[in-house]
């Protein structure tokens, strides 16, 4: 099992292989190309143990007393390209806006998606095996503690747009994301949304810039509309958690 | 199951050709780098520090040099690029402290500077798998650790990481599978 007969283009479809990021027709070829690579499927176990070692495992974090950032010590920007950038990002505002107004639907997700930087204003249902009692119009909140880590820890109620909003927030290794089950008729992701398939399941994809970069994913069980959004380190932590079905205890 | 791993970033990704148009015009945007969000990349700039110098101490002085670098003047870059900015910057300053100190390479690192980020769910084979790694990390060449730090541990999607790193997508990607070849031949010798 060695690498030095891998061209730069073989290792580059390996990795791509190894971390799930090909597509399509990509994907397609680059298994074909693997299948005549001596210990391919190795390779890949590799690569996968590294990343996940280094994404996953411990890590150093910063001591909760370092130093903060020194104040800025920059120029105040000259007037007239305050004006300009000012000016700039009304036009923007304005374009944002005419352009991307969304309709009933895409609001609510919004709102939805904005509850992620919200506080829980209850406790978290408690476990009921591999979801949790309580649920939205049969659909249930996953209990992912199990089979990712991801653990309750509180849960919230809204009205977002009329219909009656749950949430159930989950933290993980410092991130917290926010679960949103909304009632009724299923709404429409965002028209910009990039959708990837997982089990069956169409899962749109966005991220949102208005929360320092929080990802969201909108999919549907039973009908249903859920959004899952916060600030994970890879998007297809979002993917992965919206695809369990906790073999068929979360309705889909 | 391993996480197929669309990166961060990549939900920008307009589907629809009406939306292009906009994001094209923001993402050529430049916009001030805002200093008070600075703290928000800290922990993975810490990390990557970590990676490159080996050692707590140098990391933190590693992380605030370059903070104080790019504070020292307004820095305008393009929207969502502010990680892969500040890793090039925390890069340059690394090769720049290490030249003048003439230590390129780094030591294996102490296992009681490795904490769980937050409440240690790791289990004990990842921990030490982490562990190895970062201490592996120490003996690779400059651009395949650049490399590794950049996509695995800071989380920078390939083509981010070319951005930072100043290089083509392809030669990231290359570069990554050498890297964690290396670091997977030194988790399975222990």
């Amino acid at each position: 099992m060695t690498d030095h007969r891998l061209t730069d283009r073989d290792r580059a479809l390996l990795v791509g292989l190894a971390d799930r990021t090909l597509r399509g027709r990509r994907r397609a070829r680059a298994e074909a190309r693997a299948h005549a690579i001596p210990g391919a499927v190795a390779l890949i176990d590799q690569q996968r143990r590294v990343a996940r070692a280094l994404h996953d495992g411990p890590a150093p974090a910063p001591p909760p007393t370092a130093r903060a950032p020194a104040l800025p010590a920059g120029r105040p920007l000259p007037v007239p390209r305050l004006a300009a950038a000012g000016a700039l990002a009304v036009v923007l505002l304005l374009a944002v806006t005419l352009v991307w107004r969304p309709d009933g639907g895409q609001s609510v997700i919004a709102q939805a998606a904005d509850l992620a930087k919200r506080p829980a204003t209850a406790t978290a249902p408690p476990s009921a095996g591999r979801v949790l009692r309580g649920g939205v119009e049969g659909v249930a909140f996953p209990d992912w503690e199990a089979t990712f880590g991801w653990h309750a820890i509180g849960a919230r109620r809204d009205d977002l747009g009329g219909r009656a909003a749950r949430t159930v927030f989950y933290e993980h290794m410092g991130h917290r994301i926010a679960y949103t089950i909304l009632p009724g008729p299923p709404l429409d992701p965002p028209r910009t949304a990039r959708v990837v398939r997982r089990d069956g399941l169409d899962i749109a994809l966005y991220r949102d810039p208005s929360h320092g970069g929080h990802d969201v994913a909108v999919f549907e069980r039973d009908g249903r509309t859920c959004v899952l959004a916060g600030h994970v380190l890879h998007t297809s932590t979002l993917v992965e958690l919206a695809a369990w079905t906790g073999g068929g205890a979360v309705r889909g | 199951m391993e996480p197929s791993r669309p990166r961060p970033g990549a939900g920008v990704t307009a589907a629809r050709a009406g939306a292009k148009g906009i994001e094209k015009t923001a993402a050529t945007r430049r916009r001030r780098l805002d200093p008070s969000r600075l703290d928000e990349h800290r922990g993975r700039l810490f990390r990557a520090a970590y990676a490159l110098c080996g050692s707590r101490h140098d990391a933190e002085d590693l992380v605030q040099e370059t903070f104080e670098r790019v504070l020292r003047r307004p820095r305008f870059i393009q929207r969502d690029r502010d990680l892969g900015y500040l890793l090039r910057v925390l890069h340059h300053t690394w090769g720049e402290q290490a030249r003048r100190a003439s230590r390129r390479r780094t030591s294996p690192a102490p296992p009681e500077d490795f904490e769980a980020v937050t409440d240690g769910r790791a289990g004990p084979e990842l921990a030490l798998d982490a562990r190895l790694a970062y201490a592996a990390m120490a003996d690779l060449s400059d651009p395949l650790r650049a490399t590794i730090v950049a996509v695995d541990v800071v989380g920078l999607s390939y083509k981010e990481a070319a951005r930072s790193l100043q290089t083509r997508t392809g030669t990231v990607m290359s570069r990554l599978f050498r890297a964690r070849r290396q670091v997977a031949e030194a988790l399975e010798a222990r």
